[in-house]
C-alpha cells in the first residue's frame, strides 16, 4: 500500500484482488456473447416476421458486443491499476 | 381463393412451436445477460475497494454507469421472451378452432357423393376457415406491434452503442467520453509515479477506435490542461510530429498550458502552423506585359514574378508566363472607352522557395539582370515572333536558362493552366478625373507538380475564377485614387493521394491612395500610383462528397421549404480560414503604342500585413493562427515586436596601419543614400561582383553587411 501521509493516497491498489476481480468479470462476459442461434420464425405475416428476425438480430448481437465493450473497460481500469502499482513496485 | 401456407391448423401449431422455442432463448439469454450484469457489478465492487487514486473515482463510474445502460436490457430481453409466448398462445388457440372445421369439412367431403354439392355445415366450415385465416393475420399484426414495443430499450440500447463507438460525441458524456477521459487522466497518475505512461496509454487506448491519431486528438481537445500536458507526455516522437502536422492548433493547445515541445517540434509547429501559406509580407513585384492588337484580334502574353516574405523565414518567388489568344470589341469616344473580350489562355508557372531573404533578393537581381540584358522591346518581340525564328535564334534564352538553374536547386511547384477566359472594361473619362469598371471570368483546368520543397501535395482539377473591381483616379497630373475589388474562385481537384476537394475562396478588398500620371496620347501614357488598404479571405474546402451530399440535401430541403440537416455537418467537414490583410502597394504603369502593337511595362512593390488569420480544422474549433505564432515567438524567446535596433547589424570593418578603419563598400553605399521615405520595402544592395553589401530593413533602415 502506498499511503501519503501529507494529503489523500494517491495510489492505493490490491494488486491481488483487482487482477482476480478482472479475471471473473472476463470469464463472466466472454463466452456469453460468443455464441447464440435463435430459431427463425414463419408467421405467413411480413410484418411479424420482421420483427421477429429484429428481435433474433438483437439478441445475438447487442450481450456480444457489450460484453466485449465491458470486458474492454474492465480491461482499461485494471490495467491503469495494475500498471500503477507496478510503477511504484508492486506496493500491496 | 388462394390458401396460404400458414392458414392450416398443422403449419400454426408449428408456428406456435417455434415461437416458444424463440421465447425460450430470451429467457435463457435474461439470465445469462443479467450474470453478466452481476459480473460487472461485482467487478466494480471489487475494484472500488481495492483501488484508490486521484482517478478511480472517475473511472469506475464509468463502468458503473454503462452497467447502468445495460440493466433495463435484461427486464427488455425477458418481455420480448414473454411477448413472444403470449403470441403463442394465441397461435395455438386458432389452430385449435382450425382443427374443427378442417374435420368437419374433411368429413363432409367424405360423405358426399361425386357431383353432389357439399351440405350447408361444410361451407359453413370452410367459412370459418377464411376467417380464422383473417384472425391469424390480425394476431400477427397485434403481437408483432407488441414485440417490437417490448423491443425499443434494445433498440435504444444498439443505437447507443453503435453510434458511440462509430462516431465518438465527447460532450455526449457517453461511455466512450468516460473512457476517453480514463486514457488522459491516465497520463496525469502514471506521470506523478513516473511512470513509463506511454506504454500504459497504448494499451488503455488499444482497441477503442481503430485510428489511434483520432483518438490523440479527440483526447487533447477536450482534456483539462494538466489532463493534455501529461497526455502530451506520454505521446511517441511520431505522434507528436503526426498531430503537429496535421492539428497545429491542437498541439498549440499543449504549448499553452506549460507543456514542452523540444526545437525541432517547435520548428514544426512553426512551420505546419503557417500551412499551406501564409504570408506576412508582399515583397515585391515586378510585371511585364505585352499585347498585340489588330482590328478586334488580342493575341498577348505577359509574364509577372511575385516574390512573398513568408511567416517562416523563407521567401517564395513565382514566375509566370501567360498566353492568350481571344477576340473582342472596342468602343471609345470623348468620354471614355469600352472593351469586351473572350478567348483561351493558358499560363505556365513555376514557385521557387528560398531559405532567406538574401538568397531570394540575389536571385531576384539576378532575374532582372537577365531581362535588362534583353531588353524589355527584344522580350515583347521575341515572345510574339519567337515560333518563327530559327532554332537558337530565342533571344530570352539568357532568361529562361536563369530559371531553369533556380529550379533545380529552389523549384517547388510548376503549374500549367490553360481555359478560356472573359473579360469586359469601361474606362470613363473626363478632364479632371478617371474611372475604370473591370470584370472578368475564367474557367480552367490545371495540373501541378511538386518537388519536396512543397508544403502541399501536386494535385490537379478544375477552377472557375472570377473578379469585378472598380478603380477611380485623377484624371491627369498628380491626385487622389482608391478602388475596390471582388474575386470569387471554386477549385474543384484531386490531390495525389486520390482525394476529391472542392475549395471555394471569395476576397473582398478596398484601397485609397495618391496617383501621378504624364499622358503623350499619341506613344506613350505612364501612370504612378501609391495606394494602401485592406483584404479580407475566406477560403473554405470540404471533402467534395460531402459536399455533395450537403449540396443535394440543401436543395431538397428548400424545395420543400425545411431546414437543410446537413448545414451542420458540412461544417464540421470543413476546413475554413478567414484572413485580413492590410496592403501599400506602389507601382508604375507604362503603355506605349507603337502601331498595333501596345507594350504595357507594370513595375510594382507592395508590402502587405497579416491583422488576423483565423483557421478551422475539419471537426475542430476556429483558432487564431497569430495566437499560436504569438505562442511560438514566446516559447522561443522572440520578442513580438522587436525595437529598430535589433535589426541593426553591427557593420564589418578592417583595421589600418595608422588605427583608422576604411568605410566598408555598404558604409559608403549607405552613407551617400539619401534620407529613404515613402514604403518600407527590405531589399538588398549588390557590388558589381554579384556581393550583398548593405541591407534596407523593413525599418527602412540602410545597414551596411
Amino acid at each position: 500500500m502506498l499511503d501519503d501521509a501529507d494529503g489523500p493516497p494517491a495510489v492505493w491498489v490490491q494488486t491481488d484482488d483487482a487482477l482476480a476481480a478482472v479475471a471473473e468479470f472476463r470469464a463472466a462476459t466472454m463466452w456469453h456473447g460468443s455464441f447464440l442461434t435463435v430459431p427463425e420464425v414463419v408467421t405467413g405475416h411480413d410484418g411479424a416476421d420482421e420483427v421477429l428476425r429484429r428481435a433474433a438480430f438483437m439478441l445475438r448481437e447487442l450481450p456480444a458486443r457489450y460484453s466485449e465493450q465491458m470486458a474492454a473497460a474492465a480491461d482499461a481500469v485494471t490495467q491503469g491499476v495494475v500498471d500503477a502499482t507496478v510503477a511504484d513496485g508492486g506496493a500491496e | 381463393m388462394t390458401w396460404g401456407p400458414y392458414s392450416t391448423a398443422a403449419s400454426l401449431r408449428a408456428t406456435a412451436l417455434a415461437l416458444r422455442e424463440f421465447a425460450s432463448h430470451f429467457d435463457g439469454r435474461t439470465g445469462i445477460f443479467g450474470d453478466d450484469v452481476a459480473a460487472g457489478d461485482r467487478f466494480v465492487e471489487t475494484a472500488a475497494a481495492t483501488w484508490h487514486g486521484p482517478r478511480s473515482h472517475d473511472d469506475l463510474a464509468c463502468v458503473r454507469a454503462y452497467l447502468d445502460a445495460v440493466r433495463p436490457m435484461v427486464d427488455a430481453i425477458s418481455n420480448v421472451a414473454t411477448k413472444a409466448t403470449a403470441f403463442a398462445g394465441d397461435a395455438d388457440t386458432i389452430a385449435g378452432y382450425l382443427d374443427t372445421h378442417e374435420a368437419t369439412l374433411a368429413d363432409a367431403r367424405a360423405d358426399t357423393p361425386a357431383g353432389e354439392s357439399l351440405p350447408n355445415e361444410a361451407w359453413l366450415a370452410q367459412r370459418g376457415i377464411e376467417d380464422l385465416h383473417l384472425d391469424w393475420l390480425a394476431a400477427c399484426r397485434r403481437h408483432g406491434l407488441l414485440v417490437a414495443a417490448a423491443m425499443e430499450p434494445l433498440e435504444a440500447a444498439y443505437q447507443a452503442e453503435a453510434s458511440g463507438f462509430s462516431a465518438p460525441v465527447v460532450t455526449g458524456g457517453d461511455y466512450l467520453s468516460a473512457l476517453i477521459g480514463l486514457a488522459a487522466s491516465a497520463g496525469v497518475d502514471l506521470e506523478r509515479l513516473g511512470h513509463d505512461a506511454a506504454a500504459v496509454r497504448r494499451h488503455l487506448e488499444h482497441g477503442l477506435v481503430g485510428d489511434g491519431h483520432a483518438l490523440v486528438v479527440v483526447v487533447l481537445s477536450n482534456a483539462s490542461s494538466a489532463e493534455a500536458v501529461a497526455y502530451w507526455n506520454s505521446l511517441t516522437d511520431e505522434e507528436r510530429i503526426e498531430l503537429i502536422e496535421t492539428r497545429p492548433d491542437v498541439a498549440a493547445k499543449v504549448l499553452e498550458a506549460g507543456g514542452m515541445l523540444s526545437a525541432y517540434e517547435l520548428e514544426q509547429l512553426d512551420g505546419a502552423n503557417a500551412y499551406p501559406v501564409f504570408s506576412e509580407e508582399f515583397m515585391a513585384e515586378f510585371e511585364l506585359s505585352a499585347r498585340l492588337r489588330v482590328a478586334t484580334i488580342f493575341i498577348g502574353e505577359d509574364f509577372t514574378l511575385v516574390a512573398m516574405r513568408m511567416s517562416d523565414g523563407t521567401v517564395q518567388v513565382a514566375v509566370a508566363k501567360g498566353v492568350h489568344h481571344g477576340v473582342g470589341v472596342e468602343a471609345e469616344n470623348g468620354e471614355g472607352e469600352a472593351e469586351a473580350a473572350i478567348g483561351l489562355f493558358t499560363e505556365a508557372q513555376q514557385v521557387f522557395v528560398f531559405p532567406s531573404e538574401e538568397s531570394a533578393a540575389s536571385a531576384i537581381h539576378a532575374l532582372e539582370d537577365a531581362v535588362e540584358d534583353v531588353g524589355i522591346d527584344d522580350v515583347a518581340i521575341d515572345w510574339f515572333l519567337e515560333p518563327l525564328l530559327p532554332e537558337g535564334a530565342n533571344i530570352v534564352n539568357e532568361f529562361e536558362a536563369e530559371i531553369n538553374n533556380l529550379w533545380d536547386d529552389y523549384g517547388m511547384v510548376a503549374t500549367f493552366t490553360g481555359g478560356v477566359y472573359a473579360e469586359a472594361e469601361v474606362e470613363i473619362q473626363s478632364a479632371v478625373e478617371e474611372a475604370e469598371l473591370e470584370g472578368e471570368v475564367h474557367i480552367a483546368v490545371y495540373d501541378t507538380d511538386t518537388t519536396e520543397l512543397a508544403t502541399e501535395p501536386a494535385r490537379s482539377g478544375i477552377i472557375v475564377a472570377g473578379s469585378l473591381g472598380v478603380h477611380g483616379e485623377a484624371g491627369s497630373g498628380a491626385g487622389p485614387s482608391g478602388g475596390a475589388e471582388g474575386v470569387f474562385t471554386i477549385d474543384a481537384y484531386t490531390n495525389d493521394d486520390g482525394d476529391e476537394f472542392v475549395t471555394i475562396t471569395v476576397n473582398g478588398s478596398a484601397s485609397l491612395g495618391i496617383v501621378g500620371e504624364i499622358v503623350d496620347r499619341t506613344a506613350l501614357e505612364w501612370d504612378s500610383h501609391a495606394e494602401a488598404g485592406v483584404a479580407a479571405t475566406v477560403e473554405i474546402t470540404v471533402p467534395a462528397d460531402e459536399l455533395g451530399v450537403g449540396l443535394g440535401d440543401i436543395a431538397t430541403s428548400l424545395a420543400r421549404g425545411q431546414l437543410p440537416s446537413t448545414i451542420d455537418d458540412l461544417y464540421d467537414a470543413a476546413d475554413i480560414r478567414v484572413s485580413v490583410d492590410t496592403t501599400a502597394e506602389l507601382s508604375t504603369e507604362t503603355e506605349f503604342q507603337l502601331g498595333t502593337v501596345e507594350l504595357n511595362v507594370d513595375i510594382a512593390r507592395s508590402e502587405s500585413q497579416n491583422v488576423i488569420t483565423l483557421h478551422k480544422y475539419p471537426d475542430g474549433e476556429f483558432f487564431s493562427q497569430n495566437h499560436v505564432d504569438g505562442l511560438i515567438d514566446t516559447e522561443l524567446g522572440i520578442d513580438p515586436e522587436p525595437e529598430p535596433d535589433e535589426h541593426t547589424v553591427e557593420p564589418t570593418v578592417t583595421g589600418e596601419e595608422d588605427g583608422t578603419t576604411a568605410p566598408s563598400a555598404g558604409e559608403e553605399y549607405c552613407a551617400a543614400l539619401p534620407p529613404r521615405s515613402g514604403l518600407n520595402i527590405p531589399d538588398y544592395i549588390y557590388d558589381s561582383d554579384g556581393n550583398a553589401i548593405a541591407t534596407i530593413t523593413a525599418g527602412n533602415q540602410c545597414v551596411p553587411l
